[in-house]
């Protein structure tokens, strides 16, 4: 069991390593403009049921992500991105 | 002494009644915008646009873009102007930056190829002369076709009498098959017969 134990933890560091060297988009282009009437940029860091993807997926720093979640919620409020998009079975 | 600072307004627009109408109160949003701010810098119309969920009941309307530069205390007298109007189904101001004002050369200087959506029960009258319009074109095109379809009869008439001929041949043929075959039936009678 302990040897069990001991593989696991060095898996996980093993992964926690390689999310590590991916790079935030906006810190690699700071051209880059986060902004509610970037429709089809915003529309990349929403998933397909409407939700804010989480950073830990798409790699963004936490800096970039609070503006891109305040973007997204105006985009929001404007119509331009849905709240929430229903699928039904 | 309040302190300036540049302002992005969007507004949205109920796209019920007359374009003129919708266009005029564009125009009346503005003049409210330049006598409130200090400087009005500029206006982007996005047009017609379909609403992602339904905003009092409606599900598209008119997006107008302002840009301007006003004292801290106008949004707020500006926002409560625009809740008054029937017209505006929405609006949002926010704190521009030095990247707002860009956004209005990138448009003039690259404007955006939007999907212009349409009125439901406007797209019927709409409709109706581009069908027209589409049948035109059909009738000049036929008298063009006819004279040459007139020089090509004779190439066709030509070509239909030679698969005549051939049936002709085929026939006599079947027919000389079906005799051999009855003579050979008769035949084989015969030697049954016996």
């Amino acid at each position: 069991m302990e040897k069990k134990k001991q593989s696991n933890r060095k898996n996980r560091k093993k992964k926690q390593e390689h999310r590590r060297h991916r790079q935030c988009p906006f810190c690699a282009n700071p051209n880059i403009d986060i902004d509610y009437k970037n429709i089809d940029l915003l529309r990349r860091y929403v998933n397909d049921r409407g939700k804010i993807v989480p950073r830990k997926n798409t790699g963004v720093c936490a800096k970039h992500q609070r503006r891109l979640a305040k973007e997204i919620k105006r985009a929001r409020f404007l119509a331009l991105i849905p709240y929430v998009v229903y699928t039904y079975r | 002494m309040a302190k300036e600072q540049i302002y992005e307004l969007m507004v949205i627009f109920d796209s019920r009644g007359d374009e003129t109408e919708i266009n005029r109160e564009f125009d009346v949003v503005q003049s409210l915008i330049e006598r409130h701010s200090t400087e009005f810098i500029g206006r982007a119309d996005w047009g017609l646009k379909e609403f992602k969920y339904p905003i009092k009941k409606r599900s598209s309307g008119y997006y107008v873009y302002y840009l301007f530069k006003a004292k801290t205390d106008v949004p707020v007298e500006l926002s409560h102007t625009l809740k008054m109007n029937e017209k505006v189904l929405r609006h949002m101001i926010i704190a521009g930056n030095s990247r707002s004002a860009s956004y209005l050369d990138k448009l003039q200087s690259e404007p955006k190829p939007r999907a212009e959506y349409t009125k439901p029960p406007e797209t019927t009258s709409e409709h109706i002369p581009s069908e027209n319009k589409a049948e035109e074109p059909v009738e000049e095109e036929k008298p063009e076709n006819v004279p040459e379809a007139v020089s090509e009869e004779p190439s066709e008439s030509e070509g239909i009498e030679e698969p005549q001929e051939r049936t002709d041949e085929k026939a006599e043929e079947f027919q000389e098959e079906e005799l051999s075959d009855e003579n050979n039936e008769k035949q084989r009678e015969e030697e049954g017969v016996e």
